[in-house]
């Protein structure tokens, strides 16, 4: 074993022995990405992926119900169906349910709803005038809802009721069509027309069928990007990032006790004292990646979530996967030159890492964050990292997109341990 | 100085000058030092006289800003890896890992300075025998009493057998028993073949040790020579009383 493994190795076994640190490094990323992945699995559905609850009270009882409950289902979201509710207190009793989150939506179809919109049509048609529309259904929201949800229900009813409208028309058409040519005809040709026999064909009655609409990613990525997909990449980085904690305490305590004055008089270049620790720390960060896929591929889908689906460019993901670590280790490197004590070590360290974090979009998204927190996005080393991860795993693209955050990464990895050899010189 | 002393001078300092940055004065200011091969040299004075500073220009830590060291007619701090297989150091501070045990510390030092195979093992092995650790040598260091721990500190600097051993203030701090296996054993390594560089302001250390002295003070050599010789040409009965004689202060005060 020469003396760049012997570095390796001790650097490994400090770690293996730092209880805290294994912790940090391995354990808090596993248990953030179960929770927070299942939390937004959950808050997926509440948005209106799956499972969230709605209920139709169908008291016209022609079907429209149904065609609803199609709607709601073409989008994802469970509908039940329920014919009539005999009384008022079962109606508010479903009310009630509603208001506390039991049900997501209550959609109530009052009877005669379908036959009040055919007689309002066919006024039309007759009249030819335009006939103001009463109001029919009524949609009640649990209060705590987001707002995506609350709009893909009211846009399924006003779907299902333009398709229903649309057959109306369309029957009445057929019916009062060959009246209103008729008398165009006797205006333009004279009376002799009125015997002329006027035929509307057949035409079908689909309605909002005929243009077709396709939901496409611009990239080459999955069609929905999922919780899964987000945030193994994303806790993964943070997990890598964490490295921060036990590499500025072994360097704090090194430069406390005098054994970095020992290894750097020892016959060993001062690149590979830094390249050995940054290679080891390298070789933790491939250990958490590969603990956390594992996770996202196997666990996480056994508990009900999606399968975390590797990137096609492995290439790009080993070296943004390295960047991330460079970067860390560096940063690292710069905490433990600048720490006084262990707490300020571990507190700024780890404080740091969460706020760079947050404003790099491991938490929340950039693009939903405020114009300012957006601004500051681009200065946060997990942002540029995540940024070039998203990029593999959900839009789908390779090294030739992902560069320039990848060189960020190694300019700033590189820039802290410069720093920090000139401080400790 | 006698002829005989320094017929063959292994390390040589002079006019090594070193300011650390942003401070007032230089920590040491012209320092002129010549010392033979297998000699233990006691380099005295007071906390704050340049002792450390002087011991880490010897170790190539620090470079100085004017002047020349030579080991063996190379400079430590620009020979490379050749110059620092030679050089051995024992800090002040317990500068081992606290969560390896005695035996992966020398091991892991050892390495780094080359060694592999069975050189290593017998050199880990015999340090760990010499230290008196052989029995506590799969115990972690954080472990060990303060003493034990300094006979760790002292193995890692000389597990790779260096030509050259800088010790500063090996035993501070450290209970009877092990300050006198400490002594016994460094008094061995001249028959070896090592050259000491021993600091300390434990003056009954230096009579013990030293066949050499040099007393520094506010970074300058204030007085070198043989113990023996300085104190009768001084007419003091010891170090403490001599060095009191020459700055007007006692040893440990600053």
């Amino acid at each position: 074993m020469n003396a760049f493994f012997a570095m390796i190795v001790k650097e490994l076994k400090l770690l293996w022995r730092d209880r805290a640190g294994i912790l940090l490094l391995f354990l808090m990323p596993v248990v953030l990405v179960l929770v927070i992945t299942l939390v937004q699995q959950n808050v997926l559905k509440i948005a209106g992926e799956s499972g969230a609850r709605i209920v139709i009270v169908d008291d016209d009882r022609h079907g429209f119900g149904e065609d609803i409950a199609g709607e709601l289902q073409g989008m994802g979201i469970m509908a039940a169906v329920v014919e009539q509710v005999e009384s008022s207190g079962g109606r508010d009793s479903l009310l009630r349910r509603c208001r506390l989150g039991e049900i997501q939506a209550v959609i109530e179809i009052p009877t005669g709803f379908t036959k009040a919109l055919d007689e309002r049509i066919e006024a039309v048609m007759r009249a030819g005038a335009e006939v103001k529309a009463e109001a029919g259904i009524k949609v009640f929201f649990d209060p705590t809802i987001m707002t995506g949800l609350r709009a893909g229900v009211l846009g399924a009813v006003r779907a299902a009721a333009g398709r229903l409208e649309a057959k109306m028309t369309g029957r009445a058409l057929k019916r009062f069509l060959p009246d209103r040519i008729r008398a165009a005809l006797i205006a333009a040709v004279g009376p002799a027309a009125a015997m002329a026999p006027v035929t509307i064909p057949d035409f079908p009655e689909g309605g909002g069928d005929m243009a077709r609409i396709e939901a496409r990613n611009a990239g080459r990525g999955p069609l929905l990007p999922n919780a899964v997909q987000h945030n193994v990449p994303a806790w993964s980085l943070f997990g890598i990032f964490f490295i921060v904690v036990p590499l500025a305490a072994v360097i704090l305590d090194e430069r406390r006790n005098h054994t970095f004055a020992r290894l750097l008089a020892a016959p060993v270049s001062r690149f590979s004292l830094v390249s050995s620790r940054i290679l080891a720390y390298t070789l933790v960060a491939f250990v958490q990646f590969i603990l956390l896929f594992a996770i996202g591929a196997w666990l996480l889908p056994a508990l009900g979530t999606d399968a975390l689906v590797l990137p096609d460019a492995t290439a790009a993901l080993l070296m943004t996967l390295l960047a991330a670590s460079f970067a860390a280790s560096g940063y690292g490197f710069l905490v433990g030159v600048l720490a006084r004590t262990h707490e300020q070590a571990a507190m700024f360290g780890a404080i740091s890492v969460v706020v760079a974090a947050a404003i790099g979009g491991v938490m929340v998204p950039v693009y939903a964050m405020p114009p300012m927190m957006r601004a500051a996005s681009i200065i946060s080393p997990l942002g540029w990292g995540l940024d070039g991860l998203l990029s593999l795993f959900v839009r789908g693209v390779g090294l030739a997109e992902i560069w320039p955050d990848l060189l960020r990464l190694v300019i700033f990895g590189g820039s802290c341990l410069g720093f920090s050899w000139w401080r400790l010189k | 100085m006698s002829a005989s002393e320094l017929k063959e001078p292994f390390l040589v300092l002079s006019g090594v000058r070193y300011t650390w940055p942003g401070a007032a004065g230089p920590a040491l200011d012209g320092i002129d030092l010549s010392v033979g091969q297998g000699t233990v040299y006691g380099i005295l004075g007071p906390n704050g006289a340049g002792k450390s500073t002087l011991v880490r220009v010897l170790s190539g830590l620090l470079t100085p800003d004017e002047g020349e060291v030579g080991l063996g007619g190379r400079s430590p701090s620009v020979g490379g890896a050749q110059v620092r297989r030679m050089i051995g150091i024992v800090p002040q501070e317990i500068a081992v890992y606290e969560e390896f045990t005695p035996r992966e510390n020398l091991e892991f030092f050892a390495r780094l300075y080359g060694l592999s195979g069975s050189r290593l093992k017998s050199r880990v092995a015999a340090c760990l025998d010499r230290a008196g650790l052989a029995a506590r040598d799969r115990d972690r260091v954080h472990t060990l009493s303060g003493g034990m721990k300094r006979r760790v500190n002292l193995a890692c600097g000389l597990v790779h057998q260096p030509a050259l051993l800088l010790l500063d203030e090996p035993t501070v701090g450290i209970d009877a028993h092990s300050r006198e296996m400490i002594l016994s054993w460094l008094a061995e390594l001249p028959g070896e073949g090592t050259t000491l560089i021993y600091t300390t302001h434990y003056m009954e250390e230096a009579e013990r040790l030293c066949r050499r002295i040099a007393v520094i003070d506010q970074g300058r050599v204030i007085c070198e020579g043989i113990p023996a010789e300085l104190l009768a040409a001084r007419n003091c009965q010891n170090l403490g009383e001599l060095f009191l004689n020459l700055t007007g202060r006692g040893l440990k005060e600053r």
